[in-house]
């Protein structure tokens, strides 16, 4: 089970620094007594095995929290406060979620639930004093609100509880191209193989610390939380500030494991955070999330010489991480400037299909399937979905499938190589047009580090033609320039109408460069 | 503060005043301890544009290598850093 790692690690080193977030610092003992606590205030009569929801963020009750959704037997549903209301309910209501554990943080959030949901919720807020706990009586009868006096009133013995490989460990809701958020249900057998995995593939042990950037909502967090909890490390919460300007916290933290999205390095790069030798506790580096271009890769490696750079590729529906490339500052291996990613982890199986869903060769490109020890089977109370993502494949055994949406190629060697979205494929005027082309012509003529096309405007639900946004630390950027290679290399349709050069590109709330919110910028008339 | 140091703070304030408007905060409830971040006038795309800006003005290169992010996004520590990368 996914807890037992943290266990373990309590009976080894009960006294070793488990987590430090906001300035404090909590041993092993410390942090399994607090989760302890909120585990015997979810009450098993009220919660028949379904995940506890943790309204927190960056904070000791997030942390805890998701600790104390395990020990009470229960999967974890990290809840982002910053998300609007109306998304954390729908989560509650598909994953029937009964309980929620809220940090001091979450409460403006809570109020907003409780207002709008006939749902009864049992609120634990570990840190809430009588004051709150009072005004948040207010908000009806139905719901049912415990504060640290009524916890800490809880006596309690850790133990370990009694699930089974099948049990659901946590949830994690993506989004989903119909509206509704599709909640993805990872089982203690699906995670626990990939936490010890990595565990190895790191050669993690008590004395590392781990940089924690991601937000739990977020399954890029999936590998350092666990993966340090299973080696009795110290967890290092990165706050949205430190995010910016990270490097007195390595530094200061001496972090030893890094895990951040690609985006991150540009970002630290653009601030000259990315000098030569600026890390050098860094052992190694975790990069997951979107596409790792080579010019990130060399920049971060430059500035972390002692570390292992791994570029690492999976959906949250195939846990975490699914295939990795150990970066080695050889870029013969890259195509369009963009590091593989990699071969598969052991026990996962990967297939490349064609559009009637027949594999297809090496070297052929077309979409990635996986299959194995951490592919989930389907999403929460979703059968539309389920049976469009989940399949069997003609001529393949008779397990299910998870069709990713990523068009991949595999060499002969099976290493594997991302070359884009089945669905960012565009037409204008009826020329299929592939937006990471246009980028890649972009990037080799700009040699910027981050560039991002989209199609705009789109009149009657067709696209009119192509944008490129780009960041303007390269050698070329000059929009003329740009257009004229463009020109040189690429058909007419396909050459951008305008390329913004800009300081920064915006990124979401998972690091990634925000495509919807360039679309908003772009407004009616253009960018400007 | 030095005459820099106000010529820095008044060309943020006028960098951020369409946000600053756009949140109802006026200019003089800009404290030191006004934080760029947590106030959610910036984000971080927007925070790298204000370096760029106050970079290209006033001709400096901003060090923020040894800088706890809470002086860095805080107003007076970002003045700050801006004059002292002027005199080194």
């Amino acid at each position: 089970m996914l807890i037992d790692g943290f266990l373990n690690s309590v009976n080894r080193h009960p006294n070793r620094p488990a987590l430090d977030v906001n300035g404090v610092i909590y041993s092993y003992a410390e942090l399994a007594e607090k989760a302890g606590l909120i585990a015997e205030a979810i009450d098993p009569k009220q919660n028949n095995n379904e995940p506890i929801g943790v309204l927190a963020h960056k904070s000791e009750t997030a942390f805890a929290g998701i600790l104390g959704s395990l020990l009470s037997g229960s999967a974890y549903l990290p809840l982002q406060p910053h998300h609007p209301a109306n998304r954390i309910i729908r989560s509650i209501e598909i994953a029937q979620t009964n309980t929620i554990i809220v940090g001091l943080e979450g409460i403006d959030c809570l109020k907003k639930l409780l207002q709008s949901t006939d749902r009864p919720i049992r609120c634990i807020i570990p840190q809430a004093n009588n004051h709150i706990l009072e005004k948040l009586k207010k908000f009806g009868k139905k719901h049912e609100i415990i504060g640290a006096v009524d916890i800490t009133a809880i006596n309690r013995t850790l133990s370990r509880p009694d699930n089974s490989a099948n049990d659901v460990a946590y949830v994690i809701f993506t989004s989903g191209s119909t509206g509704d958020p599709k909640g993805v249900a990872v089982r203690n057998r699906n995670v626990v193989p990939f936490v010890r995995h990595m565990a190895k593939r790191c050669n993690a042990n008590h004395h590392d610390r781990f940089s924690q950037v991601s937000d739990l909502t977020f399954d890029l967090s999936i590998f350092p939380v666990w993966v340090c909890w299973e080696s009795g490390a110290c967890l290092c919460s990165v706050n949205d500030k430190i995010k910016l300007a990270p490097s007195k916290f390595i530094k200061d933290k001496q972090i030893t494991i890094w895990t951040s999205v690609p985006s991150a390095i540009v970002l630290l790069k653009k601030m000259r955070l990315l000098k030569v030798n600026s890390y050098p506790t860094i052992r190694y580096s975790f990069f997951c999330g979107e596409a790792l271009p080579v010019e990130s890769a060399k920049a971060w490696q430059a500035a972390c010489p002692n570390s292992t750079v791994e570029n690492m590729y999976g959906p949250t529906e195939a846990t975490c991480a699914i295939t990795g490339f150990q970066w080695t500052g050889d870029n013969s291996r890259s195509t369009n400037g963009i590091v593989p990613i990699g071969w598969l982890l052991p026990n996962q199986n990967a297939a490349i299909v064609n559009q009637k869903l027949s594999p297809v060769p090496t070297g052929v490109e077309g979409e990635l399937c996986l299959s194995g020890a951490q592919v989930v089977e389907g999403y929460l109370k979703d059968t539309k979905n389920n049976s469009e993502k989940f399949i069997k494949i003609n001529q393949l055994s008779d397990e299910i499938w998870y069709r990713t949406g990523d068009l991949a190629v595999q060499s002969d060697d099976g290493c594997y190589f991302f070359r884009g979205r089945v669905d960012f494929q565009v037409k204008i005027l009826g020329h299929r047009i592939e937006l990471e082309e246009v980028e890649q012509v972009v990037r080799e003529s700009t040699r910027s580090s981050s560039v991002v096309c989209l199609s705009w405007p789109i009149v009657d639900g067709a696209a009119q033609g192509l944008i490129v946004f780009a960041i303007d630390d390269g050698i070329n950027c000059d929009e003329k320039k740009t257009i004229k290679a463009c020109k040189s290399i690429l058909p007419n349709y396909m050459v951008p109408k305008r390329v913004y050069f800009v300081a920064a590109l915006p990124l979401n709330i998972n690091g990634k460069i925000d495509r919807k919110q360039l679309i908003t910028m772009l407004g009616d008339g253009g960018y400007t | 503060m030095s005459d820099l140091a106000i010529q820095v703070r008044k060309f943020i304030l006028d960098e951020l005043q369409p946000k600053l408007t756009m949140l109802g905060i006026s200019r003089g409830a800009v404290s030191t301890k006004f934080n760029l971040i947590d106030s959610g006038i910036l984000d971080s795309m927007s925070f790298i544009e204000l370096i760029g800006a106050v970079e290209n003005k006033f001709s400096v290169e901003m060090d923020f290598e040894n800088l706890e992010a809470n002086e860095i996004t805080s107003i007076e520590g970002f003045i700050q850093c801006a004059v002292e990368s002027r005199k080194s």
